[in-house]
């Protein structure tokens, strides 16, 4: 499974005075079984980028392909796309409206006409992947803590199978135990050879899970690899709204110093280096 | 699928234009006045002249006059059903029918009547709020209606119930389109079916919006509530509301045109 973005533009309230230019340029792909983190400033237009995976927004310059097929309008293979494409917003837990978490998760496949015992398959396999108790499936979603009703609307996503995920800003709001079990989630998503791709202005997580890093700025992109060659980057150039973690700066000045060999953002492996002699 | 498509009804665009640095209170003054004569004058003339005033208007205000029209799109569907309900429903000679339902001359003329009144009073009202900014509006309202404070009305706690629900019609939309935009991600159809499967269809957002802007409001209120407001009692102001040469001019020629226009068209 490929999605694949070429020389993407997006300008929002075109010819008012509004218009603001949203996305200019954007080209990159990202293959199943891969992390690829999207990291910018806000209003570096990440939300808009994420729109267009799912087809929620159509191009207006560039293509956007998924599994071969083109994002357009009145195309007959959006709905394959979306379902192809399931996109976690911001805050999703304020899309829940159902009485029980059960129908909250089964609205997804039964829009994709899933039913029966697959339907309770797919449920099972979501609350399983986000790591939620089947007990939960009876309870009212509005009664559940602020960690569980997030949960419970990424499991409602997932439920549809989707093939590429793409979260915005999913531990928006959570505390670092929530974040830490929606890594792991998002770890495990992976492991089953789908892609993520995660929205996100947290530097720090991003060079932490993913396998490759996008920058973007004022709507460009500004930088693209590995997150080593963004760690690099970042070191050397500044980009407005994203601040580098306190340990890769320290890191930074240490191999600047002559004191280390590389530079790193885990402090496990910076204490490591800084024993180890160059 | 996008609900704001540049301009939504009560939205404000900031620029230095005549009509931008009049007086609030003016600007209020002259809506009425011309909500009142759309009123009264709804011949095709009348329209004519409005379309001219509202055209000088938007010249006056720097605001594209595309931002102006598109402002009154939501309202659409108000317009329709307004209209159908004239055209259908009003006696007269009958031109057209379409199974049970009768289309008469007089239904076609009041129907377009009724659908350029409401666009025509949208459309001037919209002109005040794309023009004056929340927190001038706010403060002319509350000037406005001073006055009768003295008879127990209260004006501040109106003027900021106008002011907030002006300001929460932007966020209202934008909100509805995320919301809107989550469930379609979700597989949500909401353009195919009869009209009862689509209605149903909109359940998966009306309960996330209601949910939403009830915790908005409740939100708000606290906010407001520990910041110590307590209504306009004891209230002063930063900035004081003035009146200058331009407001007067503006009104008096305002209400010339009208006074013309009336005249004319009972002339006539």
């Amino acid at each position: 499974m490929l999605i694949e973005v070429k020389s993407l533009y997006h300008t929002y309230d075109e010819k008012m005075p509004t218009e603001w230019p949203a996305l200019t340029d954007i080209s990159f792909t990202a293959a199943g079984g891969e992390i690829v983190s999207v990291v910018g400033h806000t209003g570096s237009g990440k939300s808009t980028l994420a729109q267009h995976l799912n087809g929620l927004i159509i191009p207006q310059r560039g293509e956007v392909i998924v599994d071969g097929m083109h994002v357009a309008a009145k195309s007959p293979q959006l709905r394959q796309i979306r379902r192809l494409v399931g996109l976690v917003f911001q805050y999703p837990e304020q899309q829940i409206f159902a009485e029980t978490v059960e129908e909250e998760l089964s609205f997804a496949p039964l829009n994709w006409n899933v039913s029966g015992m697959e339907l309770k398959e797919r449920i099972s396999w979501a609350m399983e992947l986000i790591g939620l108790e089947d007990s939960l499936l009876s309870q009212n979603p509005f009664e559940l803590s602020g960690g569980q009703k997030r949960r419970v609307a990424i499991a409602s996503v997932l439920a549809a199978d989707p093939q590429i995920l793409v979260l915005d800003e999913p531990t928006a709001g959570l505390d670092a135990g929530g974040s830490a079990e929606l890594v792991a989630l998002i770890k495990k998503f992976r492991r089953s050879s789908r892609c993520v791709i995660h929205v996100t202005h947290d530097l720090e997580l991003a060079l932490c899970i993913s396998d490759r890093i996008i920058v973007l700025a004022n709507g460009r992109i500004v930088s693209q690899g590995t997150p080593l060659q963004i760690a690099e980057y970042l070191c050397r150039n500044k980009v407005k709204g994203l601040a580098l973690p306190d340990v890769l700066s320290l890191s930074f000045e240490l191999r600047e110093a002559g004191r280390t060999a590389g530079i790193t953002w885990e402090p496990e492996r910076l204490a490591a280096m800084i024993g180890a002699p160059r | 699928m996008a609900l704001m498509n540049g301009v939504t009804p009560g939205q404000y665009i900031p620029s230095d234009s005549w009509l931008h640095k009049l007086d609030p209170r003016c600007k209020i003054l002259l809506t009425v006045i011309a909500m009142a004569a759309i009123f009264i004058h709804t011949s095709y003339p009348a329209f004519i002249v409005w379309t001219a005033l509202l055209g000088f208007l938007i010249r006056l205000s720097k605001v594209p006059a595309l931002m102006v029209l598109r402002s009154a799109r939501p309202i659409l569907i108000l317009v329709l059903f307004t209209s159908a309900l004239h055209l259908f429903w009003t006696p007269g000679d009958v031109i057209a029918r379409i199974g049970f339902l009768k289309i008469t001359s007089q239904g076609v003329v009041m129907a377009l009547r009724m659908a350029l009144r409401i666009f025509f009073l949208v459309l001037y009202a919209g002109m005040l709020t794309l023009t004056t900014s929340p927190s001038e509006l706010s403060d002319g309202l509350e000037s406005v209606m001073s006055p009768f404070a003295k008879i127990g009305l209260p004006s501040h706690e109106i003027a900021m119930m106008i002011t907030i629900a002006l300001r929460f019609i932007p966020t209202l939309f934008e909100e509805t389109d995320r919301i809107l935009k989550a469930q379609t991600s979700r597989g949500a159809d909401f353009e195919s079916g009869g009209l009862i499967k689509r209605a149903k269809a909109y359940i998966p957002v009306l309960i996330p919006l209601f949910v939403l802007l009830f915790q908005r409001a409740d939100t708000l209120a606290a906010a407001m509530e520990s910041r110590c407001y307590r209504g306009g009692k004891g209230r002063n102001r930063m900035y004081r509301l003035r009146w200058c040469a331009n407001d007067s001019i503006a009104v008096v020629t305002f209400a010339i045109i009208v006074a013309v226009m009336s005249f004319a068209l009972r002339l006539s």
